[in-house]
This record gives C-alpha cells, structure tokens and sequence, in this order.
C-alpha cells in the first residue's frame, strides 16, 4: 500500500531531503513531495479555497521561487494530497526552552541558586508554551487545520550538537555544568505533548541513537550539515551546532516512516 | 485706619475656580499641578500602588521613561500573567500605605511576618501577592524561597530608584492584628489562613497613613537617600466596603483621607510631591466623563487626559527606547521585552470582591 508524505520545512528540511535521495529506493510504496524555504517565507503562506482545491500558498513571487526550487516544481500546498505532512522544525525547537533557563529557573531545576529570576513550574511552562505556539510549526498546523484533517506530524528540531558544549557556548555549558539538561528536555517535551494534543499533531521525537548521553546530538551527524537551498551553497559553517546531515536525516525518516506504517 | 488690601487681589488664574477650574472643562487644566523636581531621562523610576498604577507604570514606559523592573517576565509570558509586566517588581498591587511600609521593612530585614502563607485546595500562596501565582504553589518550602527571592529583588529596587511613584488607593483593610500587617485581598478569597481569627476588618485613619508613609520614607532613605517619591491617589472607587456605611460615602471619606495624607506628607517633605489624577478625573469639570458606565473604571481617554498633565510638567524623553514599548531598566539582563502589556486591562486583586455582591443588590461582606 502506498503512502504519500509532505514533508514540509525550512533549514532543517535538508537532512531528510538529500537523505531521501539515498534511500528512496528501499521506500517504493512512499512517495515523498518537499516543500520547503526559510522561517520567515514559509510565515508568508496562505490559505486558499480556489479551483485547485483547498490549500496553501505563497502571497508573493519570491517565495513562489524558493519553494519552487525546492519542491522541484509546484508552489501550492495541497494537505488533501496526502496521507501525511509532516513537519520540520520550523522554530519549535529545544533552543525556546535554553533561552528561557538562561534568566529564569525554577526550584527544580539543579541551577535555582543561581537563577536571575525564580519562577514557578507553572509559569515556566506557560512561558515556553507560548514561545513553542508562537512557531511557524503551530501556526502551519493551525492553516492546514483551517482546510483539512490530514495527519499531521511534527518532526522535532534536533538538540544541538555537543560541540556546542566544547566551543563553550555559555548557555548551554551552564545548563551543562548545573546538570539540568535532562530536566529541561523532560519539560520541553511535555510542552511539546500538551501543545501537539491541544492543535492535533502527532510530535516525533529526535531518534534516540543520535543522541549522546548527555542529551545532546552525537556530532558525527553534525559534520558536513547541508543547506536547503543547494544552489546557494553547500555546507553550514564548522560552528553552526543546529543543522544535521544526511545521515541523521535518514535516521529519521526510518522512524517516521516507521511510525506511520499502516 | 487703614484698609488691609484684599489676599485674593492679583492671585493667579489658577486660584480661582472660574479661571482655574471652569474655563477648562474640555482641555489641560493650566498649573494644576506644578513639578516638584525633575525627572531625567537617566532617572531610574520605579512604579507601585492600586491598580490605577498599573496605567502609570505602563504610560510612563512607553513615553520613553526609564522604568526599573526588577522582575521582569520570562521571555515569551504573555501579557501580565503571573503578576509580571504591572510594577517595577513582582509586588501586585499595593493598595494601602502599611502594606508598602512593611513590604520594605521585610526587605530591609526589619519585620518578619508571620501567618503569611494561605492554604486553598493544597496549595500554598503569598497573602500579600495573591494572585501573582494563580494555581498556587506547590509547598511551605517553594513559597519561603519566592518570598525571599521576592523581596531581594524589591531591595534592590528601592535601593537604586531615583524617583517612586506610589498610587495609594484604599483605606479599608484586612489587618493582621498579632503583628498589625494588612494584606490586599480578605481571607477566604483567593486562600485562607491558618488562623482566621487573626484577620480583622481595619479602615485606616488619616494619621496611620500619614505615619505609614513616614516610616516608609525613613526606612528606604537608610539606604538610598537621595530618592523622591511622587504620590497619586487612586480615583478608582471601591469596589464593596465592609465597613458600616453605603459604599457612596465610604468612597468618599477612604479617597478623602488618602488625599489628605498625601496632600499633607508632600507639603511637608521636600522630596515627596503629590499628583492630582484623582482631582482630574473625579472633579466636577471632567463631569464623570472619565469612568466607564460601571462608574468606576477610568476609560483610556480618562489615563491618558491624566498622564498629558504629567508630561506636560515632566517632559517626555525624546524617544522611547525600544520599539514603542519603554524604556525598561532592569538592573539585570534584560529579558522581558516579550511580556509587554497588550492592552489597556488593568489587574485588581479587590475586583474580587465584586464576586461576593448577592443577587438582588444585598451587599455581600468580603470575609464571607
């Protein structure tokens, strides 16, 4: 039985994009359509109800261009097409969580005492809620639900690479050094749950073998991380800690593809 | 004998109520009030009171002034959850003159309340900042370390602000009576107390006011002498008394006290000055219409006619700092720019008083 994925994304996009190349072949039954282009011009999609059916697409030519490019071909989003469209990224990501612990913390986490700011659970929570709704991720979910029911994954933005942690980058060492990655993850993925069960998607979570012990990405899937938009270029910079390579891309496709078997 | 020459002859327009007062129903009233000293752009202000403040507080950022804030909001909070984005610190309001003495003596190490901590379903809360934590929180240990971690924050405020603007804005209290502190919601509101008994009904008289505001000024001059304080009183009326008296009058004389006190603390201290945004809304030139049809809340017109008084003797810095919203001091990184107020929606921990008002119009007792 064939299945037919929409894979939607901005940078992140890429690692399952050229992975896809890779192993499309040990897929016949999927039939995978890109559709992809940074943050701010996929938050310049909108819905429409026109004789193509029901779906989205770009107010203006630049981002027609860019998604074409990366679509190979169309600019519309169609939702009804599909059996699924899954989600990259598209700012709902772990770094939301970070940049709140950086000044505010809570009693629970190891590093209260040398918190800026106290702050309790709940508001912690309601705090990084609002920044994960405020994502491009939410607000394409909300557009797709104005039209269509499909299923609707969202494919987390992987944890930074741990040479975030050898570069000293001061956030992420502190969160380190206090020993509350672990607590932050388990709120972060709460949040996460609670906000997939309010706007009805299914969340995938980061596949477990790339990451190390500590909760960061194994680096190995960090090296030679491409970008979306090949004909501008090629590789992220050394210290561009966020964006994955093929390889993690391919991991997660398996789980997806995984999770959704009929 | 020699005529003595009239005292009114040559007095200013301002002194009379047909030049001062009537010839300005629809317009800025002329010299209504005067500045005391100076506000700079560099001055450090720091905001608290009734919850007519909270405008204050929010007109003042957005002009440009520097607005400390000690507590600001975690990036991404909306709005003023969680008692953020009100006040200079994470205080709520502060309706009565003891409640802010005592806030700086707490935090000044010179009072150490106790009975403090209320109870509602399992829960812990704050009796002097109810509603900043809504759902409570979750033991005696997380709500002593918020309370410290709190009142660290309000020393450092009193500690580096220039100027402190304080709207006062009730009488009427739930004292205390073991250790004579007020708190700004009834027991049984929001939490209960461990001991009921010991809250009592308390309206404040002119002279507790004054002498509350007096130890407050002395207990913050030990460790920043050179601050001034700009007092308000809040034109908002009550929204219940538990006193005797139809809430009309009890309106009344709790307004005429507080401006009383203010009146008589800026007339004898030179570094306390008083503001007259209860004259300009309440007095009969603005013919009421500044409140909303509940005849209590000020419309946004009414704020704004008030804070053009205040700019036009406290000229406005040339340009607000970021983007419309304020100048926002923190003292500490800054981190709150996501959690401005969004609107014009003032928070009032007494507006759940209203909630005890008995079909059919009987008046409900706020402890019930």
């Amino acid at each position: 039985m064939s299945r037919r994925y929409c894979l939607v994304g901005n940078s992140h996009l890429a690692a399952p994009k050229l992975a896809w190349e890779g192993v499309r072949a040990e897929y016949p039954a999927v039939r995978a359509q890109f559709y992809g282009a940074t943050r701010k011009q996929l938050g310049e999609l909108e819905v429409k109800n026109g004789a193509f059916g029901a779906h989205l697409r770009p107010t203006s030519k630049k981002v027609s261009r860019a998604v074409k490019r990366v679509s190979g071909g169309s600019d519309k989003l169609k939702p009804g097409s599909f059996d699924a469209v899954i989600l990259f990224s598209l700012g709902f990501n772990f770094h939301q969580a970070e940049a709140i612990y950086r000044t505010h913390r809570t009693l629970d986490f190891n590093g209260s005492a040398t918190a800026e700011h106290l702050v309790s659970a709940d508001c912690f929570r309601a705090a990084l809620r609002s920044l994960l709704e405020d994502s491009l991720a939410v607000k394409l979910v909300r557009q797709i639900r104005q039209i269509s029911d499909v299923t609707i994954m969202l494919s987390l933005q992987p944890y930074p690479s741990e040479a975030i942690l050898k570069d000293g980058w001061k956030g992420w060492t502190t969160l380190k050094a206090e020993g509350d990655v672990g607590l932050l993850q388990e709120t972060y993925i709460s949040a996460a749950a609670d906000i997939a069960e309010a706007e009805r998607f299914d969340v995938i979570y980061q596949p477990v073998d790339t990451l190390n012990s500590e909760g960061f990405t194994k680096q190995d899937f960090c090296e030679n991380a491409r970008r979306l938009d090949l004909a501008a270029g090629d590789v992220h910079p050394v210290k561009n800690y966020t964006h994955m390579n093929a390889d993690y891309g391919e991991r997660v496709l398996q789980q997806l593809f995984a999770a959704d078997a009929p | 004998m020699t005529k003595s020459a009239n005292p009114y002859h040559g007095l200013p327009a301002r002194s009379f109520w047909r030049t001062g007062v009537a010839a300005h129903k629809d317009r800025l009233i002329d010299e209504v009030y005067s500045a005391k000293f100076s506000i700079s752009q560099s001055d450090n202000i720091a905001t608290a009171g009734s919850c007519f403040a909270q405008h204050i507080a929010r007109h003042m950022r957005a002009s440009g002034f520097s607005v400390l804030d000690t507590e600001p909001a975690p990036k991404g909070l909306r709005g003023q959850q969680f008692g953020y984005n009100l006040y200079s610190a994470r205080y709520g309001n502060i309706y009565h003159a003891r409640q802010l003495r005592l806030l700086a003596e707490e935090a000044y190490g010179q009072f150490e309340p106790t009975g403090w901590v209320w109870q509602s379903d399992g829960a812990f809360y704050d009796a002097f900042r109810p509603t900043v934590e809504p759902q409570g929180l979750p033991s005696l240990d997380h709500i002593g370390r918020h309370r410290q971690h709190h009142l660290q924050k309000v020393r450092q405020l009193f500690s580096h602000m220039d100027v402190f603007v304080f709207t006062l804005g009730l009488t009427e209290a739930w004292l205390n009576q073991p250790q004579q502190y007020v708190v700004p919601t009834a027991p049984g509101v929001v939490a209960s107390p461990e001991n009921p008994d010991d809250f009592v009904f308390k309206n404040f008289r002119h002279a507790e006011i004054y002498a509350d505001l007096q130890k407050f000024l002395e207990v913050v001059r030990a460790h920043n002498p050179a601050f001034k304080m700009i007092l308000t009183v809040s034109p908002v009326p009550l929204v219940a008394t538990a006193g005797p008296d139809h809430v009309l009058p009890a309106t009344v004389y709790s307004k005429s006290v507080l401006r009383a006190a203010a009146g008589d603390l800026a007339a004898d201290d030179p570094n306390v000055a008083y503001f007259p945004s209860y004259e300009i809304i309440t007095g009969a030139q603005a013919g009421g219409r500044y409140f909303e049809p509940n005849l209590r809340s000020v419309t946004a017109e009414g704020v704004e006619h008030v804070m053009r008084h205040f700019f036009k003797a406290h000229p406005q810095p040339d340009a607000p700092a970021r983007d419309g919203a304020g100048a926002v001091s923190t003292l500490a990184p800054d981190t709150s720019a996501e959690g401005e107020a969004e609107d014009d929606d003032v928070l009032c921990d007494e507006i759940l008083n209203d909630a005890f008002l008995k079909p059919g119009g009987m008046r409900g007792r706020s402890d019930e």
